[in-house]
Formats: C-alpha cells, structure tokens, sequence
C-alpha cells in the first residue's frame, strides 16, 4: 500500500519545471467535441406542414409536407412513408418513400422504395426502383456528381412541359 | 403493311442488334424471348440520346437498361393514370347533389383523360414500349390513346406492343432484361382486360403507321412493332 502511493505521488523535488504553455500565436483551437446522437439530421415530422427553401450540410428527413426546395451538400433527403414533398431536390442521395412531385437530383443515388410515388424528373447517377414504386416522369442518368445548374441548361424546354404536376420545376407557365 | 406476318426480316445484320444473347441463360421462370425487343432494338441501334416511353409499371431493369444506352426514359403507367382518372369521375359523381352531375359517357371521358395524361408534345419520343397495355384500354379510349402515341414518336419511330391472343388471366410487369429477353412479372392489374384484339383490328388501329410487324412467340403473345 506505501509503496503505490509513493509510485501515484509527484516526486516533491522534480528535475525539470513544468513545460510552459506555448505562445499564443501556436495554440490550435480544440476540436468541437462530436457527439453523434445530436443535430445530426434535420427532420420535419408527420403532421407538420413547411413551404419554403431547406439548404445546408446535413442529411433531411421528412415525414410531413413539404413544398419549396430543398438543397443539401453531402449528405442525402429522405422522404418518409408520410412524406408529402412538392419541391425541388438536389442531394448526394434521396430516398423516396413517400410522395413526391417535383424533380430528383440525386448526385450520387436515388432509392424509390416500393411504397415510394415519384412524379416529375430524376436525374442521379445510380438509380434503384423497388418493385411495387410508381414513377410517372423522365428519368435521366448522369455522372456521378454532376451538378444541377450546369445540366439545368441542357433539358429542352418540350421536355419540361412534359408532365403537368412540374408545378415547381417549370418556370413557364404551367400548361 | 406486313402486320399479319409472323417471321422475322431477313434484311437485319444480326451483328448490329445489340444483345447481351449470354445473359439470357441465366433469368427466371417468367422470361421469354422477344423477337418484338430484339428488333425494336436493332430500329434504335442508330439513336444516340434518344427519349424513351414506357408505359407500364416502372421497372427498374428496364430503366437501367435503356439509360445504359442513353437514354433518356419516362415512365408512365397509363394503367394506373386511367384507373385515378375513373376513381376521380366517381368521386366526382358520389360528391355532387343528386341530379346535378351527369355522367361522362365513354367519349368524354376518353377525352378528358387525355386531356390531362399523356400530355407529351408531338414528335417527342424515339421510341414507345406499351407492352400490353392496348389489351386493358376501353373501347372509346383505345384508337386516341394509339393517335395521341402516333402523334408524340418522332418520324421513324417505334412502338412495341403485345397483344394477347385470349383474355389475359394475369397482369404482368415487363422487364426488360437484355437484348432479347422479357421478365414478365405477375403484378396487380390496375383495370381488367378489355379483350383480345384480333388482327384485322390490330391492322385498322394502327393503320395510320408506316410499317408493323408481329411475331407470335410459342406462350402465343402477339408482340407487334409499329414503325412512324
């Protein structure tokens, strides 16, 4: 028992000072602590309805209805069973599982699970379609992470007309 | 008009048809070879960045195969846009104050399903995959549906087709699988079948295309290609 105390004590005399801080000027910010369980995902419940613009850098859920645009960078939407989404999309990777009406831009993957309903327009590079989904609209495959506004310029203007619920996509009048 | 005959042109070089023929050993119970795919390929081999329509139920095999050949494909199920157009009528009806609303008859209601389905601009498609659907389609609905698919291929354009020769007991989900093989997978049937539309009927109803064709396979479906 002395003997590791002594081995757990500070010598009272030790041999070097303690080192001293660095100068200001090399002090490197401490890492913001991760805790994973939080913020990790933005979600818009069942029962809540939002119009409006989603950006940002964080996966989106949606189990309610949503109209507007939604625009996430590295990370992917998914529509929820719920899911009742009229806008326009744009992530690394969308998951479908509810309604949707709009266009898909999918930079990296697009899953319509089999209780998904898509209308409008897709573009992603992967496409998976589970048996049982409806899609109504145009499908276009792409390379991985092209990017919407330099491909926007190259969908012909009778293609956009296409199908009438691109309420949200068409910036001509909707016919 | 070459509807009514049942084997192939010989004029095709059968290197330019552009099948996966190995991969063919290795699909299900529900495959069958398709003369009709195999040269409604071989009428396309010459498109780059064509558009596609497929009206049946979205297949995933059938998307990815086409769009590995760029191109650019739209699904429609016009099954099911037709049935939401008849749920939507009955709605209609149940919903308005008794005497108020007539019934659409059969025209109207053709027309107005078209008016709101379908809605492509002329000359807008390469090519249309419509398997069975003619089968399932009314009477009053099914020479617009043909005019309004007549109107939206481009010149040269093709229609694939299949006709049953009796009363489809089951409805099937067309996957294409390669070059010259069909999935045919039962699915629930949006409507029930119409009839089996005979030949002299088939000839009037596509009267208006350039050239058809028909191959009958040994399941006896008829797949028919029609050419703008």
């Amino acid at each position: 028992m002395w003997r590791r105390t002594s081995e757990t004590q500070p010598p009272l005399s030790s041999p070097e000072p303690p080192a001293a801080p660095p100068p200001a000027a090399f002090e490197r910010p401490a890492p913001a602590p991760r805790v994973e369980s939080l913020a990790v995902k933005t979600v818009l419940s069942r029962g809540v309805t939002l119009k409006g613009e989603l950006s940002g850098r964080e996966d989106v859920s949606i189990d309610g209805d949503f109209e507007g645009q939604i625009r996430v960078s590295g990370a992917g939407v998914t529509i929820g069973v719920n899911g009742r989404v009229t806008a326009e999309v744009e992530a690394d990777e969308i998951v479908v599982e509810g309604r949707f009406d709009g266009s898909l831009r999918a930079r990296q993957r697009l899953v319509i699970r089999r209780s998904g309903h898509v209308t409008g327009e897709i573009e992603t590079s992967r496409l998976a379609i589970e048996d049982g989904a409806v899609v109504r609209g145009r499908v276009e495959m792409t390379q991985p992470g092209t990017a919407r506004s330099a491909r926007a310029a190259e969908v012909p203007r009778t293609q956009k007309e296409g199908f009438q619920p691109l309420k949200v996509a068409a910036s001509e009048p909707v016919r | 008009m070459n509807l009514l005959s049942k084997s192939r042109a010989g004029n095709q070089p059968a290197a330019a048809v552009p099948q996966r023929a190995t991969e063919s050993a290795t699909v299900g119970a529900h495959s069958r070879v398709s003369n009709g795919l195999k040269d409604f390929l071989w009428l396309l081999s010459d498109v780059e960045r064509g558009h596609l329509l497929d009206l049946g139920p979205v297949s995933q095999s059938t998307v990815s195969f086409f769009t590995a050949k760029n191109f650019k494909v739209y699904t429609e199920d016009v099954l099911r846009s037709w049935k939401s157009h008849l749920n939507a009528e009955e709605e209609r009806m149940r919903r308005a104050p008794a005497g108020t609303a007539a019934a659409l008859d059969p025209a109207s209601l053709a027309q107005s399903f078209l008016a709101a389905n379908l809605s492509f601009p002329d000359e807008t498609f390469h090519a249309v995959l419509a398997w069975d659907v003619f089968d399932y389609l009314e009477g009053e609905l099914l020479p617009r549906v043909v005019s309004r698919l007549y109107s939206m291929l481009r010149p040269g354009g093709v229609l694939l087709a299949c006709f049953h020769s009796k009363m489809p007991e089951q409805f099937h989900r067309y996957c294409v699988v390669d070059g010259q093989t069909l999935d045919l997978a039962p699915a629930a049937a949006s409507v029930s079948p119409q009839r089996a539309l005979q030949n002299r009927e088939l000839l009037n109803l596509f009267s208006a295309f350039r050239s058809s064709k028909t191959f009958v396979g040994r399941d006896q479906l008829r797949e028919g290609l029609f050419t703008k």
